[in-house]
């Protein structure tokens, strides 16, 4: 066996010409036994033509990925240089604001605007395979195309396989386990783009929803605890007193904690056709109502007071909360600001008390109304009116 | 004109092999007036004049070929597939007579009760033949990839490649994977040197697209056809189940000892 190499490549040869790749044809020359390679000094090691190319591109990203960098560095100290810092120390967000200032630019897409970013967040990414020196992938599912997902989908399917023999081998037996359930109070599952950034692949909405549904299962098992540190690994936990819901609902305001008072408050912009305003509700309080500085009763028509009111009464909080109004911007008539503080409050108050949500939301006092002036049109009088019409 | 040596490439090659058994013992070829060595070996290739009659008598260019090559069942499978453990793991059951596919009629061995049943003369046949395949490729170090849509026993097919350090793939099949890898991929890969499809069937109980996408890239195909499936783009078919849990592990032995057996010669040929 010792000089095969003539007849085996001829043979492997003719093989290999049947199966080419659709970019190159690849042509794996050695694959030959070792055995050879003690008599011929010169071994064939060559790897294939696609490896090859890859190998290739690998070097010249990074060839062209050092070029770029020092390129940026260079165009920072002249951006120091012109705008008169200390060339070592210049932040991105120094950067930045230079850039807006030296090229200011009107286009309304924010992409197409002049920006001045490491190269590495421009550039197409180059995305590294793992290959041993034969060509061959390292990870074993890497023709799934999403190894690393799917690789974690099996191995969530294998716990829960185990788990589930487990019970069921110790119910066989007669003995019925009791282990305490799994509390994922307080956590959530990981979000899909913290996923795909953790596992370095784009991942779907439904690989996604799949990946929630299996580790869902998982945990709901009754033998969970013995998986709980593979499990946690894969939540996050909420951060508290966020009860904004994730998909979609009202957008209910973070509870803060007022330096001032030390007292629990919420506080949020809303609109109402024209105008802004800017709720502050706090907890703990005596009652008191202030727009713009001014008690309510400034507001002398009864629609306006019951307006106002409405949120504390549907929620009985009369006496309980402060709230403080603020009207921030535009010209305003007699009725619209209290619908606008109306939302406010409601808003306000649904966050400082969860339990009000649901009422609120039933009296739909926590949507905002989101109509608008329509614009009048030419040749019209206003915005749908029309002049008299005059059949002759 | 080597092609119709080689093991891997068509399912009719019966021919060329009883060619290559039957006729052991044919006098050696002499060159006529040709100045290269008269005596061939495994070193020399053969003249021009030898391949040209080669073309009609292929058993000319034997003695010229690696000896691991001359004997059909070089791995010695015979030996490991028995037909009484074929039985036990219940290779014989087929699908219903309903569902049976035209183009798997050579295999059966008959119908009861409405229950396709598979000759398993025929399989231990097939299976021999597939299995020395896959040890040969393997001798040779290459990729195998292990191909099922059968979610009840995708994990374990999962971990038996894991275990004998080649591919698999158990999920959904992404048209293209082995035609448009430059897309997928983001750049051209080495692609599997076998594919073995556990079951031919997609789990719409269509033909799975990775064997056709094989056959476009002459990828070697192992599938184990089921009496609903169609044989005709997989290159070593072996008829037999491809349902039940104990079925598909009995093949993944069978697999695996073929794998580790073409490693274990690889490794000795090439420490020896």
């Amino acid at each position: 066996m010792s000089s095969t190499r003539p007849t085996l490549a001829l043979l492997t040869r003719s093989l290999q010409n049947l199966r080419v790749s659709p970019v190159q044809a690849l042509q794996c020359q050695d694959l030959s036994t070792a055995a050879p390679q003690s008599s011929q000094p010169q071994k064939l090691k060559s790897v294939g033509r696609a490896l090859e190319n890859y190998l290739r591109n690998a070097r010249n990203y990074e060839k062209m990925l050092a070029k770029e960098k020092a390129e940026f560095e260079l165009g920072k100290r002249y951006l120091a240089n012109i705008m008169g810092w200390d060339a070592t120390s210049i932040t991105q967000d120094d950067v930045d604001k230079a850039i807006e200032y030296l090229f200011p630019s009107g286009l309304t897409d924010l992409k197409a605007r002049p920006v001045m970013k490491p190269p590495e967040e421009i550039l197409p990414k180059f995305h590294k395979f793992e290959f041993d020196r034969e060509g061959k992938p390292m990870d074993p599912l890497f023709f799934t195309l999403k190894p690393k997902f799917y690789g974690l989908l099996s191995e969530v399917g294998r716990k829960t396989q185990h788990l589930v023999r487990h019970y069921d081998a110790q119910v066989s037996r007669g003995a019925v386990p009791e282990s305490e359930p799994l509390s994922l109070a307080g956590s959530a599952w990981i979000s899909d783009v913290d996923l795909g950034r953790r596992l370095g692949e784009n991942i779907s909405p439904e690989m996604y929803a799949q990946l929630v549904i299996a580790l869902d299962y998982l945990a709901s098992l009754p033998l969970a605890i013995e998986v709980k540190d593979f499990i946690f690994q894969y939540r996050q936990a909420v951060v508290a007193g966020s009860n904004q819901a994730v998909l979609f609902g009202p957008p209910i305001p973070e509870v803060q904690i007022d330096p001032a008072s030390n007292r629990r408050m919420a506080s949020v912009v809303t609109r109402a056709k024209a105008v802004k305003v800017e709720v502050t509700v706090r907890d703990a309080g005596t009652g008191k109502y202030t727009v713009d500085g001014h008690h309510y009763d400034v507001f002398r028509s009864v629609m306006a007071r019951e307006n106002l009111a409405s949120p504390l009464i549907a929620t009985n909080m009369f006496g309980r909360v402060d709230i403080e109004a603020k009207v921030l911007e535009g010209p305003y008539g007699l009725s619209i600001v209290p619908r606008a503080v109306r939302h406010g409050v409601s808003l306000g108050i649904a966050a400082l008390f969860p339990d009000a949500v649901e009422p609120l939301r039933q009296l739909k006092m926590l949507t905002m109304e989101p109509r608008r002036k329509e614009r009048s049109k030419v040749n019209q009088p206003g915005a749908r009116a029309k002049w008299i019409w005059k059949r002759r | 004109m080597l092609r119709s040596l080689s093991l891997g490439v068509a399912r009719g090659c019966s021919s060329a092999g009883s060619l290559l058994t039957r006729a052991v013992s044919t006098s050696l070829p002499v060159a006529s007036g040709s100045s290269q060595e008269a005596i061939p070996g495994i070193d020399v290739e053969p003249s021009a004049d030898l391949l040209r009659k080669a073309r009609v008598q292929p058993v000319l260019l034997k003695p010229y070929v690696d000896p691991v090559l001359h004997n059909e069942d070089h791995f010695e499978m015979a030996k490991e597939v028995s037909i009484a453990d074929m039985f036990a793991a219940r290779v014989h059951y087929g699908h219903r007579i309903g569902t049976l596919n035209d183009n798997m009629k050579w295999a059966l061995y008959g119908e009861r009760q409405g229950i396709c049943v598979f000759d398993l003369n025929v399989t231990q046949k097939y299976l021999i033949k597939a299995l020395n395949f896959l040890a040969h490729v393997s001798y040779r170090g290459g990729m195998v990839l292990f191909v099922t849509s059968d979610k009840a026993n995708m994990l374990m097919v999962e971990k038996m490649a894991t275990d004998m350090g080649q591919y698999s793939h158990t999920r959904k099949w992404q048209e293209g994977t082995l035609t448009n890898t430059g897309q997928l991929f983001g750049a051209s890969v080495r692609l599997p040197d076998v594919i073995v499809f556990l079951s031919t069937l997609s789990s719409v109980l269509e033909r799975h697209p990775g064997v056709v996408e094989a056959a476009k890239m002459t990828i070697p195909t192992i599938g184990i056809c089921d009496s609903n499936a169609e044989p005709n783009y997989v290159t070593y078919p072996v008829p037999g189940s491809d349902d039940s849990t104990p079925t598909l592990k009995y093949y993944m032995q069978l697999f695996k000892l073929a794998v580790d057996k073409g490693r274990e010669a690889r490794e000795k040929a090439g420490n020896a």
